[in-house]
């Protein structure tokens, strides 16, 4: 149906872009306008905007921010969306999908009424992942430590079949220890295997992908989109040289050409 | 000067589609009260939302009168996303009337994924004979972001998706423009397939 998606990603923190590594270190990269203007140029198919500042809302600086970047860029944006209010400012100023994570384990009876407001095809479900020290992957949530839920860990199967229930278009999936470390994505072994194999939802994959891996991840029946980080501030039209590597080595013409490619 | 009308109905996303009328260097406004949705040139119902909340606030506000009396009297309308499916006879999300001025019943897409996330080509002889080919290509892209669809309206000028006869992407005829994707999203050519909108089909 639709072709699959490259997601230029921009982690921000305290209103201001950075290079995020596994969510734990991280260096200022630059003013959230001028990397969403940059991306927009560089004909990104979706921009995904990550506050990592762990707010219990909607930081209304990067929100400022969104509005004046007047991008004609799909937008999604998580970090801190706790409630409809949420949603509407953030749509005001031009997103239209809203990653929800917080709110998917602390307050689940919250997304229907999240999309009964913007509609299911506007939310997305993060599944934030870490290695078990037994081998296997754990959902991995330090917010809802934060906010005093015990149980951290969540097995993955149930959690999958959660978001099956659950009114949300897709799930980002995302390699949280690798995050950040281009190469070092790990959740797939690229055998057609991965923890998800109960999830009837797309997935977003993000979390140190290089572009071989991003190709690859391209062609898993379950991916709708592949997202690229830290990859965005280290190389110059980055997103444009992934779609071309992309349609000329692995995944033929599962992205679209855009405007000069 | 010509003016398009942006309706607000509490859950579209009015700056996106403010700024792209900016880059087009069309004055736009807002339209939040009944009584404002007769003037503009053409007005806008926009997107994103769900169709059962949206329907009620048009209702609730008076606006939806409003609305049939403007298409009573032939004055353009251009629905975007959901708001191009309020302009179909029932909406199965919400399950309520629209305003039925497209037969068909808007239901959810049944093959997996069951969302149609993403950019998609259009069937370019159809765009070509609804004349808003200009500038745009056969390899041109659109942003759609959707669960439900459009039904089939014969009666109507319809231009699909390219490869799904069973996707409508636009409906039209001399009063009413209903576009499924997001073209105030799809970059360069989505900007272009507006501007063909207003100016080839709408005469703004």
């Amino acid at each position: 149906m639709a072709y699959k998606r490259l997601v230029g990603v921009v982690a921000v923190k305290d209103g201001q872009v950075v290079k995020s590594y596994g969510y734990r270190f991280w260096r200022p990269a630059g003013g959230l306008r001028s990397a969403l203007m940059n991306l927009d140029r560089w004909l990104v198919d979706e921009i995904l905007i990550l506050d990592i500042s762990r707010r219990d809302r909607v930081d209304p600086g990067v929100v400022a921010e969104i509005r004046a970047s007047r991008i004609s860029t799909p937008l999604a944006y998580g970090g801190g969306i706790r409630s409809p209010e949420d949603v509407d400012c953030l749509l005001a100023a031009g997103c239209e999908r809203f990653v929800l994570e917080t709110m998917v384990f602390s307050f689940p009876e919250r997304i229907s009424e999240l999309a009964d407001k913007v509609g299911a095809q506007a939310l997305i479900a993060s599944m934030p992942l870490s290695a078990k020290a037994g081998g296997g992957w754990q959902v991995n949530v330090d917010s809802a430590t934060r906010l005093g839920i015990s149980d951290s860990e969540f097995d993955v199967g149930s959690f999958c079949r959660k978001c099956n229930d659950w009114p949300v278009a897709e799930v980002l999936a995302i390699d949280s220890a690798n995050e950040g470390r281009a190469g070092g994505f790990s959740l797939v072994s690229f055998d057609g295997k991965h923890p998800f194999g109960e999830l009837r939802k797309g997935i977003i994959w993000f979390g140190g992908i290089d572009f071989k891996q991003g190709a690859r991840l391209l062609n898993q029946p379950a991916s709708v989109a592949v997202g690229f980080g830290n990859l965005n501030f280290e190389k110059e039209i980055a997103m444009r040289s992934l779609r071309r590597f992309v349609l000329r080595n692995r995944a033929g013409a599962t992205v679209r050409r855009t405007y000069g490619i | 000067m010509r003016t398009i009308g942006i309706v607000d109905y509490g859950t579209g996303n009015l700056g996106s589609l403010a700024g792209v009328f900016e880059s087009l260097r069309i004055y736009a406004e807002v339209v939040r009260e009944s009584e404002r949705i007769a003037r503009p040139d053409v007005l806008v119902l926009p997107g994103v939302g769900a169709a059962g909340l949206a329907m009620q606030r048009l209702e609730g506000s008076g606006m939806a009168v409003a609305l049939r009396e403007r298409h009573a009297a032939g004055r353009p309308i251009l629905g975007i996303c959901l708001g191009a499916q309020l302009l179909c006879g029932f909406l199965r999300e919400g399950d309520c009337a629209g305003f039925g001025w497209i037969e068909g019943h808007v239901e959810p897409l049944t093959e997996y994924p069951f969302y149609n996330n993403g950019w998609c080509r259009l069937e370019f002889g159809g765009l070509k004979s609804a004349g808003l080919a200009r500038a745009l290509s056969a390899t041109s892209t659109f942003y759609f972001n959707h669960r439900y669809a459009m039904g089939r309206d014969e009666k109507m000028k319809c231009v699909e998706v390219e490869g799904r006869a069973d996707l409508p992407a636009i409906y039209l005829d001399g009063v009413i423009c209903a576009v499924q994707f997001h073209p105030e999203k799809s970059q360069r050519e989505g900007r272009i397939l507006l501007r063909n909108i207003l100016e080839d089909h709408f005469g703004l």
